[in-house]
């Protein structure tokens, strides 16, 4: 049997927030007869009112949701409380699964030995190649009309578009049509600069000056080293399938979770996971999308800070390696322990000057620093043992909350560094990992 | 050579205005020079790329800054993990009333929250007075220190004891001189009124009508002169809490004004074997009953000018007074019918005077004459906590008055007596089994909250029983779930 799961881990499975809530309701023993779970699974018959009754079945391990009942959220409030209940301890073991889950486990078997042996459709390499060939044209077509776009800016002056907020918009477009979504997403950043208050020339200029880069970098992607020109086509908007990234070799470690942080406010919202390997030291990180930014169902949104899972991934290619997909889970996350942190920013400093080395467009890096949080006017700061401080990034998150856990202190904290600061995610009281 | 700012000036004006030509560029950008493209714009770009790039990697923020004082250790434990859990839901979805009595529970086992919840605590304390108390007494040496960083969170921890620095008074802000003022008249209340009254006109008006409250610890006769004195303040508010102080400071000369004036409008008149009290008003107030804060005008609209007058003169009486001229124990005083339809106002006069000045046996003989009319959870608070329990008790066993038992069972906060929980167990099947409608939410909280968890089961029991059709399934669960989880949080602690 796994180990028990937390009340977030369960809700995190939740399609959206009303079945959430719906599961909360549903997850009291009183509605529920003769649940019980053993060897993986958890089963419960649900007592609604008057005759309603739903055999409901679930394997955690998986996971994998059975029940009679017609909704069509997947999984269903009843999967969710019945999961919340035996993640509260309220469901008793059994000496062995009721019928009716003894039956869905055999026809779930079934249906998945039917599903693999089904012969996968031949791929069409040549086809394929045809395709990547084209792209590469329409990109590298569209990155020459963005430079020549670029260099009219600069001729005629940024002063131009001073307090618009959407100047390269049309620019943006024009790399949605060339296939280069990843330009597009980053012109449309840069279209807000110039109403961003005081010193935006300057942000705007660098701003271009790293698309710049970047184009340039395109038209020698033949000649880069692979690792690089792998994170060239990253920042364009190259996709990569995951099945590729799953066919790269493991790397096989206890991963701890050290950070989870909401991207709210991107054009699809996402959750930033950052693992780090017990072993091999090496930083991992587990993008999740969700367009409604609930983040149901997807295991990989599902991990929390503090955790830690022995599991597989394979990383994206690219430079700094970072951005992993993950592949066999071996159990289930464990309690893990506080990270190791850097006691001093000067390391931190030397990190990223070799990551941005290896990549000069990266926008930020983890990190798990130990200091102290000092709330001074007009920004917080975080400063080491020897008094040195960086700016304290406190946007979306309670930075009183980091303060109440050092009590003036020294603390560890884990988050993302970038050119502005740090932006801590989670703080370890003694063994404990607090969210931000 | 060519600086960033250099560039960013050119490229802000526009380089057909203002050609430049990229000559050197500063270390260590300066090293790949080599790779600029022939044309201007393209070759400006190139070098903002590499100074971008090697301002990132390279920019210095290590600006050494003074680290805050640290909190001091604290040898009280934290709550444990799953009491920590359960008052992090409870801060999200209330009610508040309940997370104010396990923080309470919370701190009298000697716990204190975790400080990851502070923040959250001391904000929700900061707009809930419910939760003040509570969220003070578990703050712990953490949380006091992290009080000190916002105003509003200080003035929660105003309500339990504040360190304050020594020279609070003369230097502090406005909470934390009240806080250094109350703690001097713990020690020594002649101290603390002799610096009030020092300073005393130096005060706002605001701060003085604050600051007065602080001598109602420690009253004595010490304090008369002062307060007499503040009954001829500038502000009404100084002068209205002077003379709520004076009326409870035995043998003052204040209480001898108001004996005079009470037995002047009220008294005992005999026909034959009857006995019945007679109301006199008087026209109007002399100067020295408006000093002493009586008013012609009613507050309210509503209240005839005569029931205000007769209202404010027998309620700033002390009690005493009616049991000595009449002779007669409470009971009977209130018992005694009175001339002219007055008597709903001699009551409540009494009903007020008793809730001021805490006198149970005046509050007993009220309660137990006013069993008809509208219920006084005020009063019967100055009953001791068990007797105001068993007259719930009786009151639920005959069961008459329905509309009045919500609010009765109310007036009785946590811990319950088993009788009470049993009456109250009683009271609930009755109605259930009685086709009623559902208890009012209010009445169900109060239960959830306060009834002893070893009786959380007779009352599954019953949610067992109600029919689906009703709100009294959903109800009962609800309540069964919240004790449910107090039985949590308790054992928890043990």
């Amino acid at each position: 049997m796994p180990a028990r799961w937390s009340v977030d881990q369960v809700l995190a499975l939740a399609p959206d927030a009303a079945s959430a809530a719906a599961a909360r309701k549903v997850a009291a023993a009183v509605v529920w007869m003769g649940a019980g779970c053993v060897s993986g699974l958890v089963w419960g018959r649900y007592v609604g009112s008057g005759t309603l009754r739903y055999e409901t079945v679930v394997e955690p391990g998986v996971p994998a949701y059975g029940c009679s009942c017609p909704s069509r959220k997947f999984p269903c409030k009843h999967a969710l409380g019945l999961l919340l209940l035996w993640s509260s301890g309220d469901v008793p073991d059994a000496d062995e699964p009721a019928d009716y889950a003894v039956a869905w486990q055999q026809a779930r078997a079934e249906r998945a030995a039917a599903t693999a042996a089904r012969p996968r459709g031949e791929r069409d390499e040549e086809a394929a190649a045809r395709r990547a060939a084209r792209r590469r044209e329409r990109v590298t077509v569209g990155l020459a009309e963005l430079e020549l776009w670029l260099c009219d800016q600069v001729r005629s002056g940024l002063s131009g578009v001073s307090g618009t907020y959407w100047h390269a918009e049309p620019a943006a477009a024009r790399m949605v049509d060339a296939q280069a979504p990843g330009v597009a997403a980053t012109l449309r950043r840069l279209s807000a600069v110039p109403a961003s208050g005081e010193g935006w020339p300057q942000r705007l200029l660098a701003g271009y000056a790293r698309v710049h880069l970047l184009a340039r970098a395109h038209t020698q992607l033949d000649t880069l080293p692979p690792d690089l020109a792998a994170t060239v086509r990253n920042y364009v908007g190259y996709s990569v399938s995951r099945e590729a990234v799953l066919a790269e070799p493991a790397v096989r470690d206890q991963w701890l979770v050290v950070s989870v942080r909401d991207i709210a406010d991107a054009a699809i919202p996402a959750r930033r996971t950052y693992l780090r390997g017990d072993k091999t030291g090496r930083w991992a990180l587990v993008l999740a999308f969700d367009p409604q930014g609930q983040f149901g169902g997807d295991l990989d949104a599902a991990f929390e800070a503090g955790t830690a899972l022995d599991a597989e991934l394979h990383y994206y290619p690219g430079r700094p390696p970072l951005r992993v997909a993950v592949g066999a889970r071996h159990g289930e996350p464990v309690a893990g322990p506080p990270p190791q942190p850097r006691r001093r920013l000067s390391e931190l400093f030397d990190e990223w000057a070799t990551v941005l080395a290896l990549d000069p467009w990266l926008p930020e890096w983890p990190t798990v620093l130990c200091g102290v949080p000092v709330p001074c006017e007009p920004r917080w700061r975080f400063a080491d043992e020897t008094g040195a401080s960086v700016p304290l990034q406190t946007g979306g998150i309670d930075p009183w909350i980091l303060a109440a856990v050092s009590g003036g202190a020294p603390v560890t904290a884990a988050g993302e560094w970038s050119a502005d600061g740090f932006r801590p995610s989670t703080v370890w009281h003694r063994e404990t990992a607090v969210p931000l | 050579m060519t600086t960033y700012d250099e560039l960013v000036a050119a490229a802000t004006v526009g380089i057909a205005q203002r050609p430049l030509s990229v000559t050197r560029l500063p270390q260590p950008a300066g090293e790949h020079s080599t790779v600029f493209d022939a044309d201007p714009a393209m070759c400006l770009l190139d070098a903002v790329a590499l100074l971008d790039a090697a301002q990132r990697a390279g920019r210095l923020f290590a600006t050494p800054i003074p680290r805050p004082a640290p909190a001091p250790s604290d040898g009280v434990p934290e709550l444990p993990p799953l009491a920590s859990l359960i008052v992090a839901d409870l801060l999200r979805t209330g009610p508040a009333e309940l997370l104010a009595d396990l923080l309470s529970a919370a701190a009298h086992a000697g716990f204190r929250a975790p400080p990851a919840l502070l923040p959250t605590l001391l904000s929700a304390a900061a707009t809930n007075s419910a939760l003040r108390d509570g969220v003070a007494a578990t703050l712990g040496e953490r949380g006091r220190w992290l009080a000190a960083h916002q105003p509003e969170w200080l003035r929660v921890v105003d309500s339990g004891v504040v360190p304050v620095a020594d020279d609070a008074w003369e230097t502090g802000r406005f909470a934390e001189r009240r806080s250094w003022l109350a703690q001097l008249r713990r020690r020594d209340p002649d101290a603390a009124r002799g610096l009030l009254a020092e300073g005393w006109m130096r005060e706002t008006g605001e701060d003085r009508a604050e600051l007065i409250t602080v001598l109602a610890d420690r009253l004595s006769a010490a304090d008369e002169s002062f307060l007499e004195a503040a009954l001829d303040d500038r502000m009404a508010e100084v002068r209205r809490r002077a003379a709520r102080l004076l009326q409870l400071l035995p043998g003052s000369a204040y209480q001898a004004r108001a004996r005079v004036r009470a037995a002047e409008v009220l008294h005992r008149e005999r026909r034959g074997v009857r006995r019945r009290l007679v109301v006199t008003l008087p026209d109007e107030l002399d100067e020295s009953a408006r000093r002493d804060g009586l008013h012609v005008r009613p507050h309210t609209p509503r209240t005839g000018v005569k029931t205000w007058l007769l209202m404010q003169i027998v309620a700033a009486a002390p009690l005493e007074l009616w049991t000595e001229i009449l002779g007669a124990a409470p009971r009977d005083i209130v018992a005694l019918p009175i001339a002219d339809g007055f008597a709903p106002d001699v009551h409540a006069a009494w009903r007020r005077a008793a809730v001021r000045q805490r006198n149970a046996e005046w509050a007993r003989a009220l309660l137990d004459m006013s069993e008809h009319g509208p219920s006084d959870a005020e009063l019967a608070a100055v009953l001791p906590h068990t007797e105001r329990q068993a007259r719930v008790v009786a009151l639920l066993q005959r069961s008459a008055e329905a509309v009045r038992l919500p609010a009765e069972v109310q007036s009785c906060p946590p811990p319950w007596a088993p009788q009470l929980a049993e009456a109250v167990l009683a009271y609930l099947e009755r109605e259930l089994r009685g086709g009623r409608s559902v208890p009012t939410g209010a009445l169900l909280a109060t239960v959830a909250r306060a009834l002893p968890t070893d009786h959380a089961a007779p009352l599954c029991r019953l949610a067992e029983e109600a029919p689906l059709t009703t709100g009294w399934l959903r109800a009962l669960r609800r309540t069964a779930d919240i004790i449910e989880l107090r039985r949590r949080f308790h054992e928890e602690l043990q």
